[in-house]
Order: structure tokens, then sequence, then C-alpha cells
């Protein structure tokens, strides 16, 4: 049988293509620094390097919301959901309000300076609410365990003062490469 | 009687039970009507949530193409199975229509469909979730119709009218179809207060989703999850919330019929499983008598049906039947014509069985335009009626014994 003649140049074309796109540096789109491929976030500046934040953002809002599905009986009933809700001058990426004045505030991390704002925000709110509060912060890691930088900076005496208020700080971590993530 | 040559199955009592069953349906059906007026897509948000599980791909494009031309806000497909195949088809699609948010959700496990749905509707921002399965195809202005109904503030869930496209096999298409044209009939006669939303095309307000998404999950029988029936149970939900089901019958779609008279049966085992599990949860929680009576007929003949088909066995086997010894004779005093009883048995009952089964369908007032779609031959009816009674029936009798077997997603 005839064997067909390889397209060399159009396997080598798909090799390079293929190179390009695993070892291109990621330039960070805030402070322009070049960032190895490997970097979920910028060294420099801590912003994310997704392509489509968005698209990262949502996966880890879905990531938790699996996760409460599972232990759903852990929890009370939930009541309702909202997207992008204030709760005094902080926007939380998605809040799930359960039934006994429960609530769990997920916030995406991005920037180290603002956990601690956040939790004293939310203790305020909390200071005439009096609601059951669950602040979960979503924080995606790289390969070695690290989100780059961004480690939660949030000292004992905060914790503290939030557990008066009825407020619990959790901190939920995923693993960038783990299987079927949107950054591949 | 079993020791004569007279034998034959007589099911006299069953096709009455079917004939006073399907004309008393026909006839409470007649009252309904539509919704014309209602909610319109400039007052709400719309979702679409696809639960998806190795279904075939170009089925799936085809549903999810129906879903972008009723220009929902947002398109949501949760695959179960994990596979990249799929992933790729919705980011062609993405790519093809920038303007519609089509959401993929896949996190490499297997959910089961319960969770799947759970976590559309979490995901999802619409105020009306529709409900597609992935087979099924929307005609361009379905959820336009369905969203009517939701201007009553009680109606929390809407059923569509799900119709069959053939993919294979004739006898599973037209069993099939007949079957979702017969539950037109008693969707409309019970409109405001279903048995079941069936889950191929159906709409619900996300706030009762959501709120009933514990009770969803955590649904059991005895010490064992029921991980099966979701449209079931999200309807029996509402009805014991208080809240209305409603039908509207214009919000068309089309679902992939089974393409094996095997899958065929498979699915309807299914489907007579959780509706008996469920009847006997009615009975159990009081919903049963809470409900209209139009509601508690429609749960006692579907109860019945399988009774009386062993009713009918019994009669046939325990019960004297002269009426083909008296013909028989008359014949052969008449025309002098020696017809072997047993052959004379056959032709009657074979020519009972088409004629019942066309009557029934007659009774039963189903739509004739899709009726007339069908092509159904004199042949057809006998092998329907041949199949129904010695297939289907004695399956819903095994069905009722074994109503606890309650398996996963078993569409694939």
């Amino acid at each position: 049988m005839e064997e067909k003649p390889l397209r060399l140049d159009k396997e080598l074309k798909s090799i390079k293509n293929k190179l390009k796109y695993t070892y291109r540096n990621k330039k960070c789109k805030f402070c322009g620094h070049k960032n190895p491929h490997n970097y979920i976030y910028c060294e420099k500046c801590s912003k994310p390097l997704a392509a489509d934040q968005e698209i990262v953002k949502e996966w880890l809002i879905q990531k938790y919301l699996l996760l409460l599905l599972e232990k759903i009986s852990d929890h009370p009933d939930i009541v309702a959901t909202r997207r992008k809700s204030k709760i005094g001058k902080v926007e939380f990426d998605y809040i799930i309000e359960l039934a006994d004045n429960n609530k769990i505030l997920l916030y995406i991390v991005q920037e180290e300076k603002k956990i601690a704002d956040i939790v004293n925000e939310v203790i305020d709110y909390n200071k005439i609410n009096k609601e059951r509060i669950r602040i979960v912060f979503l924080l995606l890691l790289d390969q070695s365990g690290q989100n780059n930088s961004i480690i939660p900076n949030v000292d004992g005496k905060i914790i503290e003062d939030a557990k008066n208020y009825d407020i619990e700080i959790e901190y939920f971590e995923i693993n960038s490469y783990g299987k079927n993530n949107p950054l591949g | 009687m079993l020791f004569t040559h007279e034998f034959i199955y007589w099911p006299f009592h069953l096709i009455l039970f079917l004939i006073v069953a399907y004309s008393t349906r026909g006839f409470l059906a007649k009252r309904y009507k539509p919704y014309k007026e209602g909610l319109s897509r400039d007052q709400v948000k719309v979702s679409v949530v696809i639960p998806e599980y190795k279904e075939e791909l170009s089925i799936l494009e085809k549903a999810i193409r129906s879903a972008i031309y009723n220009k929902p806000d947002e398109i949501i497909i949760v695959c179960d199975d994990g596979r990249k195949e799929e992933e790729q088809l919705i980011k062609k699609l993405q790519q093809e229509y920038p303007s519609i948010r089509i959401s993929f959700i896949s996190h490499g496990k297997k959910l089961g469909k319960r969770t799947a749905l759970a976590l559309g509707w979490l995901v999802a921002t619409g105020d009306i979730i529709v409900q597609l399965d992935s087979d099924t195809i929307m005609e361009p202005n379905t959820i336009n119709e369905i969203i009517k109904p939701f201007a009553g503030p009680k109606v929390v869930g809407v059923q569509g009218h799900p119709l069959l496209f053939n993919t294979g096999s004739r006898v599973s298409y037209v069993m099939g179809q007949i079957i979702e044209l017969a539950r037109d009939v008693v969707c409309k006669m019970l409109n405001g207060f279903l048995v079941v939303i069936d889950g191929k095309i159906a709409a619900y307000r996300r706030d009762f989703l959501i709120k009933n998404i514990k009770n969803l999950l955590l649904e059991s029988w005895g010490n064992s999850k029921i991980i099966l029936a979701d449209d079931r149970a999200l309807t029996y939900f509402a009805n014991e919330q208080g809240y209305k089901t409603v039908y509207q019958s214009t919000a068309i779609a089309r679902s992939a019929a089974e393409p094996t008279l095997y899958k065929f049966i498979t699915q309807q085992l299914r489907w007579a499983r959780s509706g008996y599990l469920y009847l006997i949860k009615d009975i159990k929680t009081g919903l049963f008598f809470k409900a209209p009576r139009r509601y508690r007929f429609q749960e006692i003949t579907y109860l019945l049906s399988p009774v009386s088909f062993t009713a009918a066995l019994i009669q046939t086997l325990f019960l004297n039947v002269q009426v083909v010894n008296i013909l028989d004779e008359s014949i052969l005093l008449s025309t002098g014509l020696n017809i072997p009883v047993f052959l004379l048995s056959l032709i009657i009952f074979l020519i009972g069985l088409g004629l019942t089964f066309a009557l029934a369908i007659e009774l039963m007032k189903l739509d004739k335009e899709e009726i007339k779609k069908l092509r159904i031959k004199f042949i057809d009816v006998v092998i329907l009626g041949l199949i129904g009674l010695f297939v289907i029936y004695p399956m819903t009798l095994y069905a009722m014994l074994t109503y606890r077997n309650v398996t996963d997603w078993l569409t694939r």
C-alpha cells in the first residue's frame, strides 16, 4: 500500500502553534509585567492573568456551589441567592441566603489588602442585623499550592472579632491544575 | 377456560375500563383553554437550563440551537459526563452567537441529574428557568408561550407540550407519540394541579426551585435516596406547598423518540415506577385527599390500570366465555362454514383490540392533526394494541411491584 506523504510544513506549523501557546509568557493586562506561563496571578501586581477573568471567577463560584450541594444536609434550606450584591461598601460575588438568618458570602480574592476591610465591613453590618454569616474567600492556587503572593493577611484579632459577631471566615482554595478548569 | 379449546385472552374488563377512563378524561379536558395573555419576554429574564448526559451530539446541537432561536437571556448546559466534544460544540456555538450568553458547566465528575439541575439553577440568573431535555427541540415561540401563565402569582411551574420526532423504530415512535398526545389530554384535564410537569419542556420560577433544592436532593423513600424522577418530585413539592402547576399547550417542543422498542419499554418502566412511587407518597402524605377530584380520578385510574389487566387475565383463565362457541355454531348453521373456535376467537380478539384502540384515540379527543401525521393503519393499531396489552400492561404491573427501584439517569 502506498503511504501518504507527510505534510511536514503543516505538522510543523501546528507544533509551533502549540509551543507558542504553551510556553508563551503571560503578560499582565494591568501592569504589563511578563509572568511565567504557569502563573495564574501576576507576580508583580497579584491581579489574575487569565484571558477572561469572568470565566475563572464563574468557575470558582461553581466549584463552591457544587461543594455546597454535595454537603447540603449540613446547611439550612436555601432561601435565595444573589449575585454582585453589596454588604456595606463591599460587593460580594455571590450571596446565598439560608433559612434561620444564615448567610454565605462568596468573595473572590484578587487583592491582598482588601480582606481585612471586607471582614470589618461585614462586622459593622452584623452589629445591626445580627445574622449568622460565613464569609468564604475563594482563591485559585497554582501548582505549588501558592496563589502567587495573595496570602490572606487577616490577623487573629480580626478573626476573633468576627467570631464575636457570629461571623465565620473560610478559605476555599482550589488548585488550578485540576481537571476541567477553565485555564486548561 | 384454560383447559378447553375455547381458551383465548378476552380482556373485556380492561377494554371497558379503558373506554370509561378515556372518555371521562376527554370530556373533562374540553374545558381547557391555553393562556393567550400573560407575562411577556420584556417583563422577565429567562434562563434555559439543559441537563446533559451522554447525549448524541447532533441532537444536543439541535436542542441548543432551538434554545438560541428562542432568544433567552442565557443558556446553561450542565454536562454530567465530562466529554470534551461537548465543550468544543459549545465553544463553536458561543463564537457563532456572541450576543447570547451560553454557559457550559462540567466538573469532571458525575453529579447525578438532580445535583446537575440544582447547580444549573444556582448558576442561572433568570427569574424564570426553562428546563429543556438535551434531546428536545423547541419551536421558535416556545419560550414566549411557556412564560405567559407566570402572570398568575401562584403559578410556579408550567408544563409545555412535548411531542416526539422519529429516530428509528416506528412502533416506539407511534406508541410514544400517542402516549404524549394522551398526556396532552390529561394535562388539559388537570390544569392547575398537574400530576407531573414533564422535564422534556418545563418552566419554573427560579425562587421556587432554589427554595426546594434541599428537598429535592435529600428526598428519600424509606432508607434510600430518590435519585430518579426529578420532574415528578418538583411537581409534588409545588402541589404540596399550595402553588399552581399549569399546562400551556401552545408551548410545543419535540423530543427524540426512543430509537428501539426495548429502550421505549425501559423508559415506560422508569416512568411507571416513579408514577407509582409518588402515587403512594401522595396518599401517605395526604396530598391525594387534598387534591381536586379530577386529580384523584387520574391517580385512581393510573393505579387501577394494571389491576384491571390482572382482573382481565383472571377473568379469562377462570370464567368460561361462551360467546365464541355460540357465534361459531350460528356461523355453521347459517353459512355451513366450519371455522375452528380458536381461529374465530383470535380473529374476533384482534379486530376487537384494533377497534378498542381506535375508539380510545377517538374518545380521548387526541389532537387530530398530530394523529393524522402518524398515518396509522389498521394493522398498526392491532400491533400497538398487542404490545400495549401484552407488554406495557404487564410491565406496569411489574413497575407497581418494583416501584422502589429508582436508579440513576437510566436514560442511556
